[in-house]
């Protein structure tokens, strides 16, 4: 079992008159391997459990288990280890830093690893060149289109070979074009063997993963299977868009 | 993550802001620039006063004597051989005396010329510099050679612009050869050294009458050197002159006391002016640190993701310390140079004498500066690295 929560809940001001249950008592097992969607309306809770299960924020009560450790009891360091080793983090917003150049963003993680220059340079074109990018290293950012730059993310989140990748509405800021190529990109991603989490409100884009667990209110209410006739309807769609 | 990628990314962060990171700069730059001016201003003026000194003759000891009974003590061997043996710290000794006869040179006279007794050392002790020809000698004092080296005003007085070497001059009434010249040290006025006369001390007796020394001038190799060789010489002094018993007096003093006073007026100034240039440079700190906190929430975003994709809250507080450290570094280097351009300008235009900042001075402002910056960045860089990875990226 690669990700392993149990009754995890996360609430704000407990105990005040403004309390808010963001998650309430989810648990949640993903295997390794597994292509995951997350699908829920905004303010389900849905970004609350991406932000725990990508170690970016810790729950007020239940367990976490990434890999067999537990990670409720890990120290502030070790949790940067994690998500400088284990995750691959792609969001709705890229997060890509202004002042840096697409090999520069790429490469910000890998320097972080520790990792000696060359290495550093053949992991970042080599992920660059994934992305179709390998033209456009030394672009900035604001150089760069909406979906250009989603790739840049995608490039940073996957130069270090991370075993998850962890996607917080990526296509959310994307036009449908752009969507269907990164829509594809992140199945390629799975099928490649790494654990892909998808975070969506789309219905429809939620097709694209394996298994779709849907969150309202901050509880799970459903976790099926998509069929896999489904998901190729809706990748060929998506790469004919 | 290593220091140098860090430093890196910090000059990167610097270039991207290149206005704001002046701006902050300012202040540290106007520090260390006024540091640096005021200080070499009172470093130029120092050296200037002490010159001046210098040019009075500086580690001169004067040494006089006297006896209350009217009998007289001849200690002029015994100190010259005293001052041998203290060679180390004593460089020249002379008797001087003077008087006061009518000089002439053909048909030009100088009534009341002033004439000193003194041996081969009295130039030095007198510090006086040779314009031409030579000083006294050890055989003129020795044989009672009849020469004299005259003094500026009494050159320009009696001989103009005709060579006075070799020329004899009657100094009441008997000849004396001219030797040498001296330079002059008091534009020519004829009541000072640049008119006076110095002839052997052996000739006393015939020109004054003279046959005794009490006053001598002994001048030490170094102002630290003075006050061992007054020591030194207190002590002879002592065990000639019977001071405990009250049958004399002796006196051994120098003029150093005065360079001392006027050093530590200096170093007062220079404790002032460093102050209140220090303080500009405290409020430049604080610049920084107003600065790097603006960043840090302008940066919220920025910090947020570097801490998603892993970075270490080590890794923010060093890469803010190194930006402060490296504006503030940049800023002090700035503040250098300018510094280095202000004293030439005030020095130049105050002492009329170009003085430029020690390298200690220069390197002091430096690593001043860049612990200023690690000093006052740090607040920020600690307040960065504590941010919740969650909360930072929620910062738009």
């Amino acid at each position: 079992m690669l990700i392993d929560i149990r009754q995890i809940s996360k609430i704000y001001n407990e105990g005040h008159e403004s309390e808010v249950r963001a998650l309430d008592d989810v648990s949640l097992q993903i295997d390794r391997g597994e292509f995951c969607c997350i699908l829920g309306q905004s303010g389900s809770g849905k970004s609350t459990l991406m932000n725990i299960l990508g170690c970016l924020d810790i729950p007020t009560y239940g367990q976490y288990f990434l890999d067999g450790e537990a990670v409720s009891d890990m120290s502030v360091a070790k949790l940067a280890g994690i998500r400088n080793k284990q995750i691959g983090f792609i969001f709705q917003g890229f997060n890509l830093i202004p002042g840096l150049t697409a090999f520069e963003n790429v490469e910000l993680p890998l320097i972080y690893r520790g990792l000696h220059s060359e290495q550093r340079r053949q992991l970042c074109v080599a992920a660059l060149t994934a992305v179709g990018l390998e033209n456009r290293m030394k672009h900035r950012p604001a150089e760069l289109s909406g979906g250009q730059q989603q790739r840049v993310a995608i490039a940073r989140a996957i130069a270090a070979k991370p075993p998850i990748i962890m996607a917080d509405e990526p296509t959310g800021n994307l036009d449908s074009h752009a969507s269907a190529e990164i829509m594809a990109m992140l199945a390629r991603l799975n099928d490649d063997g790494a654990s892909v989490i998808l975070i969506t409100h789309d219905r429809v884009l939620a097709n694209v993963a394996k298994r779709i667990v849907t969150i309202s209110d901050g509880r799970v209410v459903n976790d099926c299977a998509v069929p896999e006739e489904t998901r190729r309807g809706v990748l060929k769609g998506a790469v004919s868009a | 993550m290593n220091l140098f990628r860090t430093f890196a990314m910090a000059l990167k962060s610097i270039a991207n802001n290149k206005m704001r990171s002046f701006l902050t700069m300012l202040g540290i730059i106007i520090g260390v620039c006024s540091v640096i001016t005021l200080l070499s201003l009172v470093g130029g003026m120092t050296q200037q006063q002490l010159e001046q000194f210098e040019k009075m003759g500086t580690n001169i000891i004067q040494i006089d004597y006297g006896t209350w009974n009217g009998k007289y003590i001849d200690i002029y061997k015994d100190l010259m051989l005293e001052c041998k043996k203290y060679s180390q710290y004593i460089s020249a000794a002379t008797p001087v005396s003077q008087t006061n006869v009518n000089a002439r040179y053909r048909s030009k006279k100088l009534s009341s010329a002033t004439v000193y007794f003194g041996n081969e050392d009295f130039d030095i002790c007198k510090n006086m510099e040779l314009s031409a020809g030579r000083t006294l000698c050890y055989m003129d004092v020795k044989n009672r050679v009849k020469v004299c080296v005259i003094g500026s005003y009494v050159r320009e007085q009696f001989f103009g612009l005709e060579n006075p070497i070799g020329k004899k001059i009657k100094l009441k009434g008997v000849e004396y050869t001219v030797v040498g010249t001296y330079v002059s040290k008091y534009d020519n006025q004829q009541y000072s050294d640049d008119g006076m006369i110095v002839v052997p001390m052996s000739c006393a007796r015939s020109l004054a009458n003279q046959t005794k020394f009490t006053s001598f001038i002994v001048k030490a190799r170094s102002a630290d050197s003075t006050n061992l060789a007054m020591f030194y010489l207190g002590n002879f002094m002592r065990s000639k002159v019977d001071v405990k018993n009250n049958n004399g007096y002796i006196s051994v003093y120098t003029n150093n006391q005065w360079q001392e006073s006027i050093s530590k007026s200096m170093r007062i100034y220079s404790l002032v002016g460093g102050g209140v240039a220090g303080i500009s440079l405290l409020v430049g700190g604080i610049g920084i640190m107003n600065i790097m906190l603006v960043s840090v929430t302008e940066r919220t975003r920025e910090i947020g993701i570097r801490m998603a994709i892993g970075a270490k809250r080590s890794s923010i507080v060093w890469q803010f310390l190194i930006e402060a450290a490296t504006i503030s570094a940049c800023g002090g280097l700035l503040g250098i140079g300018l510094g280095a351009v202000g004293s030439y300008i005030i020095t130049a235009a105050i002492i009329k004498q170009v003085y430029f900042p020690s390298f200690g001075i220069m390197l002091g402002a430096m690593l001043f500066s860049v612990a200023l910056g690690i000093f006052f960045g740090f607040y920020p860089a600690n307040k960065a690295s504590k941010m919740q990875p969650v909360e930072a990226l929620r910062n738009q």
